[in-house]
Order: C-alpha cells, then structure tokens, then sequence
C-alpha cells in the first residue's frame, strides 16, 4: 500500500522536474541546478524557475484539487459519472472567480484574497443548490436527479458567467476568456501560495475520509449501521470537495474532465480502496495535468494553447468509453 | 438484549435518519404507532406484516437508524440514542436487502468493511482482522469466493457475503431486512439454511423482516404480527401463523398445515378475503 502512493509520488515528481526543461526553449537540467553559476548569469535557471516552474506547479496543484474532488462525489453519490464538472460546482466555482476578477473585489478572510474566497463560495453554492433541488424532488438524495440537477445548473450559470464577461470591459475579455478555457497562464508564485491554503486545509479533511468513502459507496445505510456517521461524512466531503475544486479553479479556471478521467484511471491500476485511491489520484492528477499542459504549450509551439483544450480532447472521448465500456 | 419499548415514528414528521434510507417511495403514509417488541438472547424472531405495515421502519429504528419520536429503543439495557454510531455498530449489525458496490470491491474488502466500528479513523485492518473475516467466510460457505470481485456474484452469493460482513463485525444482534426479497427460491432456501445454522452453531440472535410466510414459519422462533404500524399479535411461531391472525394480518383466507417433510407449518394462501 505504502509502496504503491510512493511510486504515484514518484511519478509526480518527476514529471514537475522533467516538464519545466521541455519547451520552445531548450535547456539543461544539469545547467539549471549548477550552483557555481550566478542565477543572474543561468538563463536556464532563469527559465526553469521563473518562466517555467510557476505555470507546473501550478498544473500540479490544480490537477492533484480536481481529481481529489471527482474521487469524492464519485464515491459520496455512489456514480461514476459525477465529477466537479457534471455537478455543477467547477461552473459555481467559475462564476464566483469571475465576478471577483470582473469587480475588482478586494476582500481578504483567513489570509485568502477574493478571488479563492469567491471562487469556493462559488463551488459550495451551486453544490448546495444542486442537493436542494435533487432532495426536494425525492426524500434523500437521488443520484440521477443530482446529476441532471447539475448538468441544468451548470448550464445556467454558464449564461450567467457569459452574461457578465459580455458586460464586462472590452480589455478584459481576452484574458478571462483564455481562464474559462482552463489556462495554466500563471506567471509567479504568490497566485499559487493563495490556492495552496484551501488546498492544503482540504487534503486535511479527506484524510479523516478514505474509509468512509469505502463503506458508503456500498451503500449509506450499511455505512450507518456499520458505525459511519454518514451525513457528517457527506458535510465533510463535500465542503472539502468544494474547497479544492474552488481553489484548483480561481488558479486555472474550470479545466474539465481531469475529476472524471483520473479517479477512474487509477481505479483501474490501484483498486476500489479508497486508502489507495484518494492518494494515489491527488499525486495522478498532479501528473496528469502537468503533461497535460505540457502537451498544450508544445503541440503548436511557440502559441500556448489553453490546457482545457487538451484535457477536454482526452476526456470527451474518455467519458463516452466510461459510458459503454459495460456494454 | 434488544428492546423496543412503545415507539412511535412519522415520517413526515421528519424523524432523525442516519444514513438517509430511501424512505418511503410509495408516497404512502408510513407510521408506527406504539410498538414494542422484545429480542431475546438466542433467538430467531421474524417481523410479519403487509407492505406498509411498518417491518423495515422497525428494523431502521431497532438499528438505530431512526430516531423515534416517542419511545425508546433499548440494547443491552442501554438507551440507543445515548449510544454512538461506533457503539451500535459494535452490537447490533444490519444485513439489507440487497447490497451493490459502486466500486470494484473483493469478496474478502467487502466482508473487512465489517470490522470497521472496531478500528480507529486511521488504522488498518490487522492480521486479526482477516481472521475474523475468514472465519466469517467460512461460516456462511464462501471461502472460494474471497478474491471474486464483489460484483460479478449471484444475488444469493452477494447475500451470503454481506451476512459474512455482518458476522465479521462481531455484534449481538442481526438485523435482516427482507434477506430474501430478491432472491429465487433456491437461493432462499440456501440463505434459510445458512441462518439456521448460525443461529445454532453461534448462538445468533436475529430480527428478520419478510413477506414469505413459509419461511418465517420455517426459520423463525417467534413472530411479530405488524398491521399499520401496530402489533396486532406476538408470540411463538405456532401460536401467530393460524389462519386467523394471516386472515387479520393480511386479509386473506389461508390454510395452515404441519408439514412432515418440510418440518414446520406450511401456508397456502387460498383466496383476498371478500
């Protein structure tokens, strides 16, 4: 079990290490650590760390939030197909960024800017409003209306996220246009340490769930009666799930399909145990989103598509095989 | 050992739930008004009763699933709801009626998720705990099955694991909420067979839920009568199935005969009551 986080740690290492010397300018990675040259004087070091490494730190970061998010509403709700996308809260969490950066909020609560801080209450919000409705319809929660509820949501805050950037100031439009692409265009390190607390506060929270998850996905009255508190585990769960979709996404924008693609890649490789697979999908979905990108700022060099772009050319087809690999 | 004394419980009235059962989907008014019933050590007892009666509402609240809104559920002597979910867990264990993974889960991880009330957040099962899952395992005649994914079994093999589950985690009491609903005949029978066996072997103590008549007469040492949330008979099995009580339970004539082969009374329903 050890062995196996360990060798998904690995990997993602090496892609964060490997990626930042990949690009339209070629350097080395012996140059870029050798000590004995002045970092004033290292182009190569100049470009590793100031050029480069800001932009896979943050596709890390991002790609580690969505994945953890998409294992946890997979495994809270019990289906496959549910993810930050189809629930709505990665178009939530879009809304509540874009109207921070449209408005030029300045509000600062437990050392996050507004641009989190919307972003998240983005996310909650429309999870929130997605659970009303679907609990409202049914007593409990039923998973298909939970997912038709979001794919409405999503749809209708899209318009609503549409309506503002079409109000907003011409000069803005190309750039929040390239972020609700999902772009890794991050060009310093202080947008990172800012997503980095909500993340880090919510990877705390689902440590205390891998075997919770487990036992409800079998079912949330066996979970009960074999000592899960289950609607405490659901508060958890989702304000966490919440928190890093809210973060992955005032950093990068509603990059979609990783929540979808790497939970299920490494149920392949890893199992159903949640104690392996919310690990190993936080560290996959580092890499994942970091190649990703990679391929995004290559593939047509020197232009540097968005990475939404290429994530969701994998995953369109991805979820299609997901919808009828049993048939 | 287990006890409900003089419970009531109203959906609508919005009754704690644990677990959010999927309650009522009939839309139908589904209430018990004053029940009680007492478990003792050892034994088997079935809950009757048409649909709506209030079977599964009972075994929800005798789980401590739901909270009632008069009355009280008691185990061990101890009030339920002063207990933790943990504490519950550790002895009363639930077997629904039927249990499908969402993931690709073992045979053996299903039956471990059993010892989960007797670990902490953080800790893995241990070298006794697969033990003790084995031995589940091979109490209910599924050891072949232990490295099968969980969900490419039969319904009466998914049955027996989940009740393998239900041994693993080491409690007093079994609750079984219609164990054999969606299972053919065959399979009823083997899971019949199998709680027989650990009630005899074991000294199990079981409140099982059913509609099958024949089964309950079969397996059951006394039976709990529900019509409309209330107990309208309770007591050995041969003093409960008559074709009285069925004909006031059910509103259905039926025949009631001593089996020889069969061993126990046999039902036939006859005719709906004019």
């Amino acid at each position: 079990m050890v062995l196996t986080v360990a060798a998904f740690g690995a990997l993602a290492v090496a892609v964060c290490v490997v990626a930042p010397v990949v690009g339209s300018t070629p350097i080395q990675l012996a140059r870029v650590f050798d000590r004995s040259i002045p970092f004033a004087d290292n182009v190569d070091a100049q470009i590793f760390f100031v050029a480069r490494l800001p932009r896979v730190l943050a596709a890390a970061l991002v790609g580690c939030g969505l994945a953890l998010s998409g294992v946890l509403f997979q495994a809270l709700l019990r289906n496959p197909l549910a993810s930050p996308d189809t629930l709505g809260v990665s178009a939530g969490a879009s809304l509540g960024a874009m109207l921070a950066i449209t408005l030029d909020l300045d509000v600062r609560l437990f050392g996050l800017s507004a641009v989190p801080l919307a972003s998240f209450a983005g996310s909650l919000g429309a999870l929130a409003i997605v659970y009303t409705l679907s609990a409202a319809r049914q007593r409990g929660t039923n998973t298909t209306v939970l997912l038709l509820a979001g794919i409405a949501i999503t749809a209708l805050l899209s318009a609503v996220v549409r309506f503002v950037q079409f109000m907003a100031d011409f000069t803005e439009t190309l750039q929040t246009t390239r972020w609700l692409m999902g772009s890794l265009d991050v060009p310093a390190y202080p947008p990172i340490l800012a997503a980095l607390v909500p993340m880090v506060a919510a990877m705390l929270a689902m440590a205390t769930l891998p075997r919770v998850l487990d036992l409800v996905s079998v079912g949330t009255e066996s979970a009960a009666a074999r000592g899960v508190d289950v609607e405490r585990a659901e508060r958890v769960a989702l304000v966490s799930a919440s928190l890093a979709t809210g973060a992955a996404v005032s950093l990068a924008g509603p990059v979609g399909f990783v929540g979808i693609i790497v939970p299920h890649l490494v149920r392949l490789i890893v199992g159903a145990d949640h104690r392996l697979v919310l690990p190993a999908a936080g560290l996959f979905g580092a890499a994942f989103l970091v190649l990703c990108d990679l391929a995004a700022r290559t593939v047509l060099a020197p232009v540097e598509l968005p990475v939404g772009v290429v994530t969701a050319v994998i995953g369109g087809p991805f979820f299609l095989w997901l919808l009828f690999r049993h048939d | 050992m287990l006890r409900a004394a003089d419970v009531s419980f109203d959906y609508r009235r919005g009754g704690g739930a644990a677990g959010r059962p999927a309650a009522d989907r009939s839309g139908r008014r589904r209430v018990l008004d004053g029940v009680s019933v007492h478990v003792e050590r050892g034994l088997i007892v079935g809950l009757l009763g048409p649909n709506g009666s209030g079977k599964t509402t009972l075994i929800r609240l005798l789980a401590g699933l739901l909270t009632p809104q008069r009355g009280e559920v008691f185990v061990d002597g101890l009030p339920i709801g002063g207990l933790t979910r943990r504490a519950i867990a550790r002895r009363i264990a639930l077997v629904p009626q039927d249990t499908h993974a969402a993931f690709d889960f073992s045979v053996l991880d299903i039956v471990l998720m059993g010892r989960y009330p007797h670990l902490g957040t953080f800790a893995l099962e241990g070298a006794d705990d697969v033990a003790l899952a084995r031995a589940a395992l091979a109490a209910t005649g599924t050891s072949a099955l232990e490295h099968r994914s969980f969900s490419t079994l039969s319904g009466g093999e998914r049955q027996r694991v989940v009740i393998a589950s239900a041994l693993a985690q080491a409690s007093d009491v079994l609750l079984l909420d219609e164990p054999t609903a969606s299972l053919d005949v065959g399979y009823q029978l083997e899971i019949a067979a199998l709680l027989r066996r650990l009630n005899q072997a074991r000294g199990t103590t079981m409140v099982l839920s059913t509609h099958d008549l024949n089964l309950a007469a079969g397996l059951c040492d006394r039976i709990v009568l529900l019509k409309d949330g209330r107990v309208i008979a309770d007591g050995p099995t041969a003093d409960t199935i008559t074709p009285e009580r069925i004909a006031l339970a059910y509103d259905v004539t039926a025949e009631v005969q001593f089996h020889a082969r069969a061993g126990h009374l046999t039902v036939t329903p006859l005719a709906r009551c004019p």
